[in-house]
Formats: C-alpha cells, structure tokens, sequence
C-alpha cells in the first residue's frame, strides 16, 4: 500500500479549475519531486494534501485513511509536515524558539502542568528543549539560536523552516520549492540534507523549479501543467519525455526563460 | 551571582509594594490596592490580546462577573464569600468559552466589535436587573468579607489580599511564558497558518487563552468586590475594557514589566492628578498619542530569544 | 400596522445619521486599515460648534433664517474638515507604519481627548438646540406622521449618498481612493499620491459626520460632550455590518440598524434596545464574518 495517494483531486477558485483531478501515489521511503511551469497547480496540490484547501472532487488517502479536507492540524497530526514557498517563520523568535514549536505535537506536557511547573512538565520541558539542541546542532544552527529569525540570511530561513518540520519527526515531508532563493553551494548542501533526512526513514515530497536539482534528486517524478497531470516516471524517463520537453520549452516562453 | 537588570526591577517592585502600607495613607492604600488588582486583570487581557492576538476589548465582562457572582452569592443568598472563590474562576472560563467559540475566527476588528459587543450586553443585563438578582443600575451593596473572625475588607488585610494575587498571577504568566501552552499563544498570533501545519490547533488555543484570561479576571473581580463591598455596572462597562486595553498597548504586550508600568501610567498617574480633576482626562489622551508615537511598541516591548541555559551549552 | 409604518419613518431618520456616521468610519478604514475612534467624538464637536454657529448667526439678526441653517450647515463641515485633517496629521500619520494596534490606541487617545476637550470648553451639562431652528411643518400620510426635519433628513442624506457614489466611482480622485483601499503600495507606485487620497477621506468622511451631527442637534436637541461615543458606536456597528470599508455596505447597515433599533424600541423595550442591537451584531458576524457586503478575504499561501 501507498504511503499518499491522491484520487482524482479537483480543486477550483470561482470557475477556474487549479487542479484538474489530479492522481499519484507516494511509497514510503521516497523522494518525490512534483515539476511543472509556473503557475501548473503545484502549490495547490500541496494545499490540498496539507488541508490548506478542501477539494472539490477527488480522495487523499493517507495510510489508507481518507484524510481529504482535514483542518491542517489535525493532518499535521497524522505526520504530514510542510514547509512553505514564501518561508512562513515566526519572525520575531529566535531559531531556537522557532524550532521547539515543531516538539508542539510530540510534547507531552499539560497546559496546567505548565502554569503550575510540575516536575512532569520540568522533565518534558527539558526533553524537548534537549531535542531541539539536538536539531540545531545536526542543521549547523547553534550559532543562531538565540537570533530572530527575520534578521537572518534567507538560506539560513529555508534551513529553520526545515528544522521546525523536521522536530515534529513526520512521516512525510512536504517541501514547497525548498531550492528558491539559494545559491549554488546552500542548493548542493540542501541536497546533501533531503538525502539525510530520506536515509533517516522519512518519506519526502517536493515541489522544484530547478530542474538539475530535482533530477539528481528524486527517485519519481510526476509533471502537471494546468492543473493536469500529463506524464510521470523516472527522471530519466522524464528528461527524454517529449511532452514535458514540449511543456516546458512552450512556458520558457512567457515567463522563466531562467529555469530553461 | 550576578543578578540580571530585571531581577532588581522585581526586586524592587515587590520591596516597595511590601512597604507601602507604612506610609499609612488610606486613600494611597486603597489606591494601590485597586492598582494590584487592575494589574491582575491587564495581565489577563494581555493572555488574549498581547499573547494570543486576538483585539479583546470586552474584558471587563470576565472581571465583572468574577466580582457579581461574590456580590451575588454573599449579599443575595447569604453565602461566605470564601465559598465564592472557585466559582469566580471556573463560571467566567465557562462563559469565556462558550462566547469566545463562536467568534475565534473573526479577523482582528470585526473580533473587537464583537468583544466590545458582548461586554455592551453584560453591562445591560446587569442594569436591567436580570431575574432580581443584579441589583440594577446601583449594584449590589454590602458585600459581607467576615471569614474566621476577620473581615476581609479592613484596608491592610485586602491590600494583602491583592499583593499576594498580583505576586500568584506574576508566576503563573512567567510559568505560562516557559510553557508548551504559552508558546504556542506567541506562534498563533505570528501565523497562524504556519502554526496549523505543524499541528497547533489555533482555535483551540484562542480559545484556551479567552478561557484562562476570564478566570484569571474573574479571581481579581472577587478581590474587587471586597475591596469596595460593592459592586456596579459602571465598574465593569466598555469603558473599563478600553483602559485594560489601553494598558496592555500603552506598556508592551506580551511583556511583564510593560503591564505593570503601563498599569501604572494608566490608572495611578490620573489618580495622582486627580486635583485637575477635569482637565486630566484630556491631557491623558493627548499623553496617548504622544506615547504611542514615541513607543509604537510600547514602554517595555516583549523581548524573545530566552532559552533555558542547558540548550545552547556544549555537551 | 401604524406603529409599524411609523417606527418605519422613524428607523430611516435615525438610519441616516448612523449611515452618514458610518461612511465615516468606513472611508477611513477602507483606506488606513484604522478604526477611527475620534470620529464619533467629531461628530459631538460638530453639533457644539453648530449650536455656536447658529446663535451667533441667529443673534445677528439680519439673516434670513434658511440662509443661516445652510450658512451653520457649511461652515460647521469646514470647521469639521480642518479638524480630521489635523486629526489625522497629528495622531495617524505618525503611527503609519506602526503596528495596527498602536494606532487604534492612539484613536482612542485623540478620542478622549476631543470628548474631554468639549467637556472643558462647553462644560459637562446638557446643551438644547433651539426648537424653531426648521419650521415645525409635519405631515400626515395614511396615519403615519412626517416631521419637516425626518424628511429633510432622509432627503438630504440620500442625495449626499449619491453625490459620494458618483464621486468614488466617476472621478479620478474617486478612482485613486478606490485603488488605494485595494493596495495601498501599489497605489503608490502608480503614480498615486496616497497621502492626498487620505487627507481627501478624512475631509469627505468629516462633512459627513460634521451633517450627521448637527442632524443629531436638530432632531434630538438635546447634546452632551459623550454623545459621540452612544452614535459613534452605533454608526460604527453599522459600518460593520454592511462590511467595513465597503461604502453601500454602509449605507445599507445604517439603516437596517436605524430600522432595527426603531422597532426593537417600538415594539419590545428601549431597555434592551442596545443589548439586542449587539446580539444581532454578533449572530451575523457568526454567519458572515466579513459583515453583510464586506469581501472575503483568502489568504495567499
């Protein structure tokens, strides 16, 4: 059985149709890249999955549980964490702070074992902090522990936004274009992290503009253009893909000449 | 041990708040009283407002039904006012839930109005006398506070009374702060969408921060009407839920020392240019602006980035 | 039946003022993304500095009576216009890029400043607008009675309403205060300058509240320095209702509200009337939490 499968998912806004029953499935263990121009519909499918946007029409199975317009919490619960395209840190925290609200879920506190600061709470207090010490050293942000956040280098953001997805230990982890904004070298040292945080057991699904990274990257990759699926397959099969090649080249056009 | 800046701040605070009363000026005492309690309460609106986000000003209902369910049960039905005491926190939670449920969702003003709404129609419900119990636009008087042989409304002993409540409501809001719980107010408030898809309910801790900040304020509205053995509409209107509010702004939200002083600034100062008696107010709204002008984040800004020691040290 | 068509009437005179009140607070907050709170105490200003007007005018003795009602109706909304500019210069434009709540405090500091302001110069009595302003003409319409000022009210308010409509939609000016509601930032870099379209909103919005209180004056007589807080806020309910910065959603929400306070009080008790009117608040905001007309808003991910 599939870890995610997605069945027919429909999405429209007023009378356009942003995904147009839109299919694949996720085995445990992948990396699985979603590609397409600008504008196709990724980020909604991952709205979609992450209970951002309810669907229309379609399933989202999860596990074999239907999980299709799930508030996003309670789909976060069940261990599908994302990251956002436009990074969405709590700016004014620190790093530090930033990533133990990822331990909100596997924290065992009460809230009034809190209030009165029992020692179960001291205990799981320190468990999760320790965690948390742990994640930073593993991501190399030690260092900006104590800095808040929007006053950091935008890769250095990109990385604290993994770091909070990667503290709620999820089963799958959803990466909205995790490349955008980097230089080459933070780009590479991504790659090296998504294999770690692969070999570490997690499941992970990505949405990517840059082509090169993705094809490195990805064990399968499904293309969707307006909203439609229109190929998927290996990477390989992909690259030598006359309709994606067609897909790509006829957007190039219009608006990312840089992603040719 | 070297002592940080802030601990000589509470150091301080809490010296000359333990002291005050030998100065032995009733009005200053009754004064510093109410400001104790009016601490507790903008600490609880600063619960839903500075550390949840959401624009609360309806507060003063919690306070005020914390305050008319002692007056209520002692002067109506005879009842110990000790008695009273977990009901003024678990009635007003119980309200704060049920009302706040419904709204959570609203986006900040349309929140506001709705809070300034309900406390509109407490404040008229309790002018109208609702079921002969509420005294009508008078109030309830004579709040009886004779427990164990002491009456609980001699100056010095309510002065006691709330200094101990302010130095509890202190703890439990720096405990709040170190907690899964209070954190999770801060990430609401900053976003909650990115909150949700880490899996932090934001309803349910907007609602948790509305129910948590009503017991709170209700805990103070029990000292309050035995402060003044008396309770009245006027005391707990929309009015009163627009100073809290002012406070929490005026001093820092989401930061202790900024409640206390601008607690402090809002209350204490009108009270010590109370011979201009008139003109105050007036001179109070220019003093308003000027300061969120000059301080748009406040006296004392809510600083972040503390961490427990073990996290940062090598191991 | 006639009570009905009566507190009709009735509900639309009251309606006029909370919806005049009302473009106020929505114009403003179309724009600034600010409720307003010292409008309701310019509209208190306005009916003491129209009662002003008009007994000096009055004590003059020379001018005809109509010309002085529209001579105290025009220098009042000039007055009232200088002051919201100020108002805004001075308490708003500072706090521009401030957090939203600094502003909203600073709102309601110039708010009490202004009430207080009033109460030093005019003291915190009750003032009387004079009874023989307008003539006491009333007509009788199939039971229901029409005072000269309920129709004079209604009449003028509507055409003013139409006057700002053909404005914000038929203008340039209208135009540019109609993108500055949508994307202030973008507004700018199209060549708009936003700072006139505000001081533009404050001085519209404060002729309107600046008619709405001297309406206040005229019909109800008696004013008091607070009076902007009970209208204010009741205007301010309006503006939400139809949908805050939606300019016919305040139209409409002034008088529903009109309609609605004047029935609640016709036919259940003026005891509740506020009570009731916040209940009906909060039941439609539960259901459209955006207000009647207000957009809804999705955020972008």
């Amino acid at each position: 059985m599939s870890l995610l499968q997605l069945k027919n998912v429909t999405k429209k806004f007023g009378g356009v149709v942003a995904m147009d029953a839109l299919t694949f499935e996720v085995e445990k263990g992948q990396i699985y890249g979603v590609i397409g121009p600008n504008g196709a519909g990724k980020t909604t499918a991952f709205n979609c999955i992450t209970g951002i946007y309810k669907p229309e029409g379609g399933e989202i199975i999860w596990k074999g549980e239907n999980i299709t317009g799930l508030h996003p919490s309670k789909i976060a619960d069940k261990g599908i964490v994302r990251t956002f395209q436009n990074i969405r840190l709590f700016g004014k925290m620190s790093v530090a702070e930033n990533i133990i609200s990822g331990r909100h879920m596997k924290s065992k506190q009460k809230w009034w074992q809190g209030l009165l600061a029992t020692p179960a709470y001291k205990k799981d207090e320190y468990e999760n902090w320790m965690k948390v010490s742990e994640i930073m050293e593993f991501l190399d942000l030690m260092e900006f522990a104590k800095t808040p956040t929007n006053s950091l280098a935008y890769g250095i953001q990109r990385r604290v936004e993994i770091a909070r997805a990667l503290a709620t230990e999820p089963e799958l982890l959803i990466l909205d274009e995790p490349a955008a904004g980097l230089n080459d070298k933070e780009t590479l040292e991504l790659v090296e992290l998504i294999f770690k945080i692969r070999d570490m057991g997690m499941t992970v699904l990505l949405i990517e503009h840059d082509m090169d990274m993705v094809m490195q990257l990805v064990d399968y990759i499904t293309v969707i253009n307006f909203g439609k699926w229109i190929s998927d397959g290996t990477p390989e099969k992909i690259q030598n893909d006359p309709i994606v090649i067609e897909a790509y080249l006829g957007s190039d056009d219009d608006d990312d000449e840089d992603e040719a | 041990m070297k002592l940080k800046k802030s601990t000589y701040g509470y150091l301080l605070f809490f010296a000359v708040l333990t002291l005050f009363p030998f100065i032995n000026d009733p009005k200053w005492l009754t004064v510093i009283t109410t400001f104790c309690i009016y601490s507790v309460v903008a600490l609880s609106v600063d619960i839903v407002l500075g550390r949840a986000g959401m624009f609360d000003m309806g507060h003063a209902l919690f306070f005020g039904l914390g305050a008319y369910i002692t007056a209520i049960m002692n002067v109506q039905f005879g009842i110990n006012v000790l008695y009273a005491l977990p009901l003024v926190v678990v009635v007003p939670a119980i309200f704060a839930i049920a009302l706040s449920s419904p709204i959570v969702h609203l986006r900040g003003d349309y929140l506001l109005v709705a809070t300034v709404g309900m406390n509109i129609v407490f404040e008229q419900t309790l002018k109208n006398n609702l079921f002969g119990l509420t005294g009508g636009p008078n109030g309830i008087f004579g709040v009886d506070s004779y427990v164990f042989g002491f009456s609980l409304d001699e100056p010095l002993t309510i002065y006691y009374i709330a200094f101990f409540l302010l130095l509890g409501t202190l703890l439990l809001i720096r405990n709040l702060e170190r907690s899964k719980a209070g954190r999770a107010l801060h990430y609401i408030q900053e976003d909650p969408l990115a909150s949700e898809s880490i899996g932090i309910s934001a309803r349910f801790y907007r609602v948790f921060s509305f129910a948590l900040g009503a017991g709170v304020a209700g805990l103070a509205g029990w000292v309050f009407s035995i402060q003044y053995s008396a309770v009245s509409p006027e005391a707990f209107n929309f009015m009163t839920s627009v100073l809290f509010f002012a406070i929490v702004l005026v001093g820092g939200k989401a930061s202790i020392p900024g409640i206390l002083a601008g607690t402090f600034i809002m209350f204490v100062l009108p009270e010590i240019f109370i011979e201009f008696a008139t003109a105050r107010y007036f001179f109070f709204g220019i003093a308003m602006i000027l300061s969120m002008i000059l301080r748009p984040e406040g006296m004392f800004p809510a600083k972040y980035g503390k961490l427990p020691k073990y996290v940062t040290e090598d191991k | 039946m006639d009570i009905f068509l009566q507190q009709v009437v009735n509900g639309l005179t009251i309606g006029s003022i909370y919806a005049l009140v009302a473009l106020g607070y929505t114009m403003v907050y179309g724009v600034m993304k600010l409720i307003n709170f010292a409008h309701g105490d310019m509209v208190a200003l306005s009916a003491y500095i129209g009662l002003v007007l008009y007994t000096q005018l009055a004590g003059l003795g020379f001018i005809p009576q109509p010309l002085t009602v529209v001579l105290v109706f025009l220098i009042t909304a000039l007055v009232i216009a200088i002051f919201g500019v100020l108002l805004e210069r001075i308490a708003y434009r500072p706090l521009r890029t401030a957090p939203r709540l600094s502003a909203v405090v600073s709102a309601l500091g110039a708010s009490m400043m202004i009430q207080n302001g009033i109460m030093l110069v005019w003291g915190p009595n009750i003032l009387i607008f004079p009874a023989d302003i307008l003539p006491a003409i009333s007509w009788n319409v199939a039971g229901v009675t029409i005072t000269f000022i309920q129709a004079a009210m209604i009449i003028i308010t509507i055409l003013l309403m139409i006057s700002l409509t053909l404005f914000i939609n038929y203008t340039k000016m209208g135009t540019a205060i109609r993108a500055s509601a949508i994307n202030q930032d973008a507004a700018k870099l199209m060549g708009i300058n936003v700072n006139l379209v505000i001081m533009i909103i404050f001085v519209i919005g404060s002729i309107l509240g600046a008619v709405g209180g001297l309406f206040i004056g005229m019909y109800y007589r008696g004013i008091t320095f607070n009076l902007g807080w009970v209208y204010g806020l009741n205007a301010f309910i309006a503006a939400i209702l139809g949908g805050i910065g939606n300019i016919p959603g305040s139209m409409i929400g002034g008088y529903l509200l009109g309609l609605f306070t004047a029935l609640i009080a016709g036919y259940v008790s003026s005891a509740w009337a506020e009570a009731f009117t916040f209940i009906l608040l909060i039941l439609i905001l539960i259901v459209r939490p955006t207000g009647i007309l207000g957009e809804r808003v999705a955020e972008k991910v």
